[in-house]
């Protein structure tokens, strides 16, 4: 049974589907919205955001970056998350910014020093995650640093909360990002260098991680820059398919970030 | 000294797992900092210096209240300790300008900012920022009033009773006020979230078994103790 998030009768409501995103969504009262019309949230509320850079082997090479000894980690806030078939803002002046598929991870108990071997057991779900990054804007500080990776409404996140109870096997999952029907990204979990247990134990050997605490575990190869109007989906196999539109912000510039002296 | 309580539905930390705001910190925001470290930016893995503000987050296990006996990691011979003065949002606040970026600002805390060492800055330090209760906060607010100069502010930390370096927000590379700007410029702070607006890189050594005392102008004192780590050597 897969869960969703979204705006009904101008409140926000929590739907579950054993159906596809255009099929109907039952709300708690047993009221039955079709998926075609309803407004998406994220799935979930986040707590704390991780994502990771660099953790599919060829996405490593495509980048020539060697695959790093330990996991990669950044955090994101939760301004930037967005529901299936939002818009994200593409700002005027970017021309490398592009889409990345990444399965989402979301933890289920408060937990610390968790082994690698029990980690799914502190999995609440999954969920389908776009990870845009702008690559102009990216620094050497902190990298990949937060006006690449931390902006308004520029992670999708959805459109469900799948249980872990019904992916078999997160490590052996097809992903791929089309642009305008254009295939742009195409891979496997299998090729994740470290798992998403490996990922869990490593986090929680360091902090205590939280329910809802969200890990964005990377993405495979594949760059495609996108355009104002462009419409990108990017599926992983058994938890969703997660469609977003790029707008144009010309409220955004190079000049109004921050980046001058 | 006026204070304003922050509203949060439940007591304890002022900010709890799916109440809280997400906090953000400033780093190489000290003139003395990006002065010192000028040719190191010159060279790889850096190329030039940072343009857009540098900034980093504390999740929120990392928040800790006044009082606190904070864990030190396992393998850490001794954390860096420094105060932020923490401004909690009030409005949500995007695209800020100078006119306008104080007023969301509902008032100001005192951090007490916990890592451990490290000196790359290349990427993010999750493990070394992230820790358990590495950052405790003061439990009342300073309302921007009671503050005067917030180029004026001065912070230190003592470690059992040894006044450490201090610093002032004069030396800041950007002002508070530029700072909300800048940030405010590419994301959006929400109500609730904090922006901990800059501290020296290296911190005051603390290691296990420190007390330490953190002060910032128009403040009471925040005292924390670490504590050994808990994992066998």
């Amino acid at each position: 049974m897969k869960h969703a998030r979204i705006l009904h009768d101008g409140a926000v409501a929590d739907a579950r589907s054993t159906d596809g995103e255009n099929g109907p969504l039952r709300l708690a009262d047993g009221k039955e919205v079709s998926g075609r019309e309803a407004t998406w949230l994220p799935p979930v509320i986040p707590n704390a955001i991780f994502a990771l850079g660099l953790n599919y082997f060829d996405h490593a090479k495509e980048l020539a970056f060697a695959a790093p000894a330990t996991p990669l980690v950044f955090l994101k806030g939760p301004n930037t998350l967005t529901g299936h078939r939002a818009e994200s803002p593409l700002p005027a002046d970017a021309k490398q910014m592009h889409p990345e598929c990444e399965l989402a991870v979301i933890i289920g108990a408060r937990a610390k020093n968790v082994r690698a071997e029990d980690a799914l057991d502190i999995v609440a779900g999954y969920s389908v995650a776009n990870d845009y990054a702008v690559r102009e804007y990216l620094e050497n500080y902190y990298r990949p640093n937060l006006r690449v990776k931390n902006r308004d409404r520029c992670t999708p996140l959805g459109p469900w909360f799948v249980p872990r109870e019904d992916i078999k096997d997160p490590m052996d999952l097809e992903l791929r990002t089309t642009i305008n029907s254009v295939e742009v990204q195409r891979g496997s979990t299998r090729d994740m260098i470290f798992s998403v247990s490996d990922l869990i134990a490593y986090l929680s050997s360091f902090m205590t991680l939280n329910p809802n605490d969200i890990i964005l575990t990377g993405t495979p190869g594949g760059v495609g820059f996108v355009k104002p109007g462009d419409v990108v989906v990017t599926e992983i196999a058994g938890v969703g398919r997660l469609e977003n539109t790029l707008a144009l912000d010309d409220a955004s510039s190079s000049d109004q970030e921050g980046a001058r002296k | 000294m006026a204070s304003l309580l922050p509203q949060q539905a439940t007591p304890g930390p002022w900010a709890l797992p799916g109440l809280s705001g997400t906090i953000y910190g400033a780093a190489l925001n000290l003139r003395s900092d990006l002065e010192l470290m000028s040719e190191r930016f010159a060279a790889p893995p850096h190329g030039t210096p940072p343009k857009a503000p540098v900034l980093y987050l504390k999740t929120a296990n990392t928040l800790a209240m006044d009082g606190a006996a904070i864990e030190c990691p396992a393998n850490t011979p001794a954390l860096w300790a420094s105060v932020h003065p923490a401004l909690v949002i009030d409005r949500r606040a995007t695209g800020l300008t100078p006119a306008n970026a104080l007023a969301h600002v509902r008032g100001v805390g005192l951090a007490l900012d916990l890592r451990a060492p490290h000196e790359s800055l290349h990427r993010p330090a999750i493990r070394e920022q992230c820790q358990d209760g590495s950052l405790p906060l003061s439990s009342e607010l300073t309302a921007l009033s009671d503050l005067g100069d917030l180029a004026a502010l001065t912070a230190w930390v003592e470690v059992d009773g040894v006044r450490g370096a201090e610093f002032s927000t004069a030396n800041y590379a950007r002002s508070i006020v530029r700072l909300l700007c800048d940030v405010t410029a590419f994301m959006t702070l929400a109500p609730g979230d904090i922006l901990l607006t800059g501290t020296p890189h290296r911190g005051a050594d603390a290691k296990p078994g420190a007390r330490l005392r953190a002060h910032l102008s128009g403040f009471a004192p925040l005292d924390v103790c670490i504590s050994p780590s808990k994992a066998s050597a």
